[in-house]
């Protein structure tokens, strides 16, 4: 690729070169308009979105509290992540999340079919399930606290119908937390997952389902022919877009649920990036664990862009 | 026929039913968040005290006044609808600029790709991860505390989504109505203007919707880079509530708190329902 773009420029260099001062002149006043527009754009990028990848890598080498100037100290951050009991831990818990992601690829998908082949009340349960994706995180992290608060409603529900034994104060709870902080996330995931592939039906081809029903197909054979795989490319998008949640935005849940306790026990990845800098005041260390996971997620989001690439020329 | 087919289809609703029924008990828990959060706000301490599920006996909004003013809220909210309102107005206008740069000013058509490409790269590429970067790039530029500072930072957030939208919705813009303009003398601007924005109005307001019901939700970037209380955004003030207001954080305070701050996100609901669904499935599928 970069020979032949070398061999396509050299004419055009060497044409430049007879005749520069107009040509460029000229070239200059053509796409004057054009470079003005993407100025600001370019520029707030170019500092706050690309100037911030370059320093992630000169601070991860370094040892800086925030105030003090920092001072160099080669790998020493990334090979204190190995032998790190709490960056462990938050590993541990984004794995933990990770394992729950066919339950994120394919509850969703049932609602969104189910809805689509006409469940009574579809459209209300549609409409309630997109309720948590208007709110923040943290306002949803907040919630759950209150709700799942020792004298909350969701002890009270169970001491209603007699269970009043399971009552337990679930986010503090060490055996409890975890369990807890998958289902909300998932939860308040459910209504985007299903827009989305809602979305992805109703670029069915009617046809389809008319030519199913002809050959005598049952809903589950058309389900199981027609639907699924039409939304397989939805799934795709929608697994990825997850999987990298999982490392990168767990945090404002998490900062109003349990702030990673009790102890680490809820402490994911991202999280812990936070925790590290501004309440350990270890800023080397967390652009270390930032930069290690950005490499990680690079892999990802590289397959999702090539996929988009693709998914624009068609 | 028609009957056979409607007797069908209430079969298969039948063979749903146990779906269903789970469905909408999963669909209350969702739906129940806006109406405890609207009844606790209401109610006495005491009141919630005989149990947060009981049917309150009495309504106040001494809730909502002591989470608005001794909590400070009010000044919370006055301050997140600034940012986020000026953060949204420069994200649109300025990926709108881009990308009508990138796809109508007669860039060569692999500049225009290499700009596209890169924005989406940016969007792929998390930043959450980059916050000590983003704070130190934002220290460096005396931008700490400063709504300049976190607007810039939202705007960089928002602007790599919004110029990709924007160059596919300007791309369907067919290029001689830009060309026929030109020939007649229009200008760039004037071109932007007169012909791009109008005909990319539901672009643009799919992207605001979009944009506004992210920054408002905003935690992480408002948390680390505004840490002076009075400067705080209001999820912010909010998710700090529970620590920093000791005495006041029972549970109804909290609650009072917490429904104010949903408050903007279901106008935005409400009143730009469209916009904002077409832009939630934009904004995953990137």
């Amino acid at each position: 690729m970069v020979s032949t773009h070398m061999s396509l420029q050299r004419p055009a260099a060497e044409e430049a070169a007879h005749s520069r001062r107009p040509a460029s002149r000229r070239r200059w006043v053509r796409w004057a308009p054009a470079v003005l527009f993407l100025a600001p754009a370019v520029a707030i990028l170019a500092v706050f979105r690309v100037l911030p990848f370059v320093y992630a890598g000169y601070y991860s080498l370094t040892e800086w509290d925030g105030i003090e100037p920092p001072t160099f100290v080669g790998v020493d951050n990334y090979a204190r992540l190995l032998s790190d009991p709490v960056a462990l831990e938050a590993i541990k818990n984004t794995g933990l999340l990770v394992l729950t992601l066919p339950l994120w690829i394919f509850l969703p998908m049932a609602i969104a079919i189910l809805v689509h082949e006409g469940m009574w009340l579809g459209r209300a349960i549609r409409l309630a399930l997109v309720i948590p994706i208007l709110l923040s995180p943290a306002i949803i992290g907040l919630y759950f606290s209150l709700v799942l608060r020792l004298d909350g409603p969701v002890n009270e529900l169970l001491g209603a119908i007699g269970l009043g034994g399971l009552a337990t104060e679930w986010l503090a709870e060490p055996h409890t937390v975890m369990p807890a902080f998958l289902t909300i996330a998932l939860w308040g995931a459910l209504g985007l997952g299903t827009l989305f592939y809602g979305a992805g039906l109703a670029s069915l081809d009617d046809e389809l389902y008319e030519a199913a029903a002809i050959d005598g197909a049952s809903t589950l054979q058309r389900v199981r022919h027609v639907t699924i795989p039409h939304l397989r490319p939805v799934a795709v998008f929608w697994s990825l877009f997850v999987l990298i949640s999982f490392f990168t935005a767990m945090f404002p849940l998490l900062f109003t649920l349990t702030s990673g306790g009790p102890g680490h026990r809820s402490t994911t990845i991202d999280l812990y990036i936070y925790q590290a800098a501004f309440e350990n005041f270890d800023f080397g260390y967390s652009a270390a664990l930032g930069t290690s996971v950005l490499l990680l997620v690079a892999v990802l989001a590289v397959i999702q862009l090539r996929l988009i690439a693709r998914g624009d020329e068609a | 026929m028609s009957t056979a087919v409607a007797t069908r289809a209430r079969g298969q609703r039948l063979r749903m039913l146990p779906a269903t029924v789970m469905l909408a008990l999963v669909g209350v828990t969702t739906a129940f968040p806006l109406l405890y959060a609207l009844v606790t706000a209401l109610r006495t301490q005491s009141d919630y005290g005989r149990g947060s599920l009981a049917v309150p006996r009495e309504i106040t909004f001494q809730n909502l006044q002591d989470a608005w003013q001794a909590a400070g809220l009010g000044r919370l909210a006055v301050n997140s609808l600034i940012v986020v309102s000026i953060s949204v107005a420069v994200t649109v206008l300025v990926s709108s600029m881009a990308a009508f740069a990138l796809v109508h000013l007669g860039l060569p058509a692999r500049v225009g790709r290499f700009g596209t490409l890169t924005a989406l790269f940016l969007l792929a590429l998390p930043s959450t991860v980059l916050i000590t970067p983003i704070f130190k790039v934002t220290l460096d530029l005396g931008l700490l505390n400063s709504y300049l500072g976190l607007v810039l930072v939202y705007v960089s957030l928002s602007s790599p989504f919004g110029i990709y939208m924007m160059t596919t919705y300007f791309r369907a813009v067919p290029r001689e109505i830009l060309q026929a303009a030109e020939v007649d003398g229009a200008s760039a601007p004037r071109r932007f203007v007169s012909i791009a924005i109008p005909l990319a109005r539901p672009a643009m307001a799919t992207l605001t919707a979009l944009t506004a019901l992210t920054l408002w939700n905003d935690l992480l970037f408002s948390l680390i880079l505004i840490q002076d209380p009075q400067r705080r955004t209001l999820t912010v003030g909010v998710s700090l509530l529970e620590s920093s207001f000791a005495q006041s954080s029972s549970a109804v305070v909290l609650t009072a708190g917490l429904l104010i701050s949903t408050l903007p996100p279901l106008v935005l609901f409400i009143f730009m329902n469209r916009s904002l669904m077409r832009g939630l499935v934009a904004g995953a599928l990137k």
